[in-house]
């Protein structure tokens, strides 16, 4: 998938991959790629400011912990991300509705004004 | 499950980010991405690919180094610039206020409008207008950095938010002292003419409160120009 066409959705997609419960960096990215069908295969480069911002807006919220013989960070929601979330799809479904129905062929209105 | 042995690679473009970024909480960053790059490559391993292809792969999918470290500057950045923001805006009403009330509070001014200085006429008008400036510049940055810190703000907003940000951060600073030259300058002259006409032990209280507050503005003012200067390294 393009990049672009990812612009704007990022935020909610990292938040919606941490609604079923914390994750490391790497797990999130997995899982975003998995649930997308690999539609979705984001780069360090974009992945790790992202949480940044999120954690920095309060959306999400990040502690270390031991991994495999290393340092781990692992991030969750907050009750503002999960707020935040909800939000997210709401307005993302609202707006699918309504291209969905621009989109959808239709028959085409009657004539007015007929001959009388 | 064990990690690859030969990490080199890993290592090496770890360094790069590591001398990009200049700032306390690189240790963390770092540890982060190697914990990412060792996971990824521990699953491809798993999956049958060679320890050293294994890190090569993770290390590419990390993405350019001067494209990560760029963007992790300036997440890393923009705390540092709302405190430094929010500590210039607030320091700078609590100086603002206190100051005023130092001059209030002492004798009369010891000149009237034909003995006036012309030094003191000017520094009247000047001072005033940099301390404004200065506390507009300050609230500018703050709420600049409010409105671009929600999700759906796109990067290119953000970045242009930063950019405004500083610009208008730097401003009230440089502004800011130059206030704070023209007082001294305007004390200067005032206890100069009439040592009896200020409050002197009002005069130290406040500026020793002044001096406190200093390390408020200082602290994340120093944060922003170590990223900084790992940007221009």
């Amino acid at each position: 998938m393009r990049r672009e066409a990812l612009k704007g959705h990022l935020d909610g997609l990292l938040l919606a991959t941490l609604e079923s419960g914390p994750a490391h960096g790497f797990a999130v990215m997995a899982e975003l790629k998995r649930r997308t069908g690999g539609a979705v295969d984001l780069e360090g480069g974009t992945l790790y400011p992202a949480l940044r911002r999120l954690e920095e807006s309060g959306l999400i919220s990040g502690t270390w912990s031991s991994g495999p013989g290393r340092r781990r960070r692992e991030y969750e929601l907050t009750d503002r991300g999960h707020r935040a979330l909800s939000e997210e799809r709401g307005s993302w479904r609202s707006f699918v509705a309504t291209i969905e129905a621009a989109l959808e062929p239709h028959a085409p209105a009657p004539a007015s004004g007929t001959a009388g | 499950m064990s990690g690859p042995d030969d990490t080199a690679a890993l290592d090496a473009y770890l360094a790069e980010v590591g001398r990009r970024l200049s700032d306390p909480d690189r240790g963390e960053v770092l540890d982060e991405l190697r914990d990412h790059a060792l996971s990824h490559a521990e699953s491809l391993v798993a999956a049958g690919v060679a320890d050293r292809e294994a890190v090569a792969v993770a290390v590419r999918d990390l993405g350019p180094v001067d494209r990560l470290a760029g963007r992790l500057r300036a997440e890393l950045l923009r705390p540092y610039l709302r405190r430094l923001s929010a500590a210039l805006l607030l320091t700078g009403l609590a100086c603002a206020a206190t100051w005023t009330a130092v001059l209030l509070a002492g004798p009369a001014e010891p000149w009237d409008e034909r003995t006036e200085p012309a030094l003191v006429a000017l520094l009247d008008v000047s001072g005033r207008w940099s301390a404004e400036s200065a506390l507009g510049l300050a609230a500018t940055s703050v709420l600049t950095l409010l409105l671009t810190g929600r999700m759906r703000c796109s990067p290119r907003n953000r970045w242009t938010s930063q950019v405004l940000a500083i610009t208008a951060a730097s401003a009230s600073l440089v502004l800011g002292i130059a206030t704070g030259l023209q007082l001294l300058v305007y004390l200067a002259i005032r206890a100069h003419v009439s040592a009896a006409s200020l409050a002197w032990p009002l005069v130290i209280t406040t500026a020793l409160l002044t001096l406190g507050a200093a390390p408020l503005v200082l602290h994340p003012l120093r944060g922003a120009l170590r990223l900084s200067s790992g940007a221009a390294s």
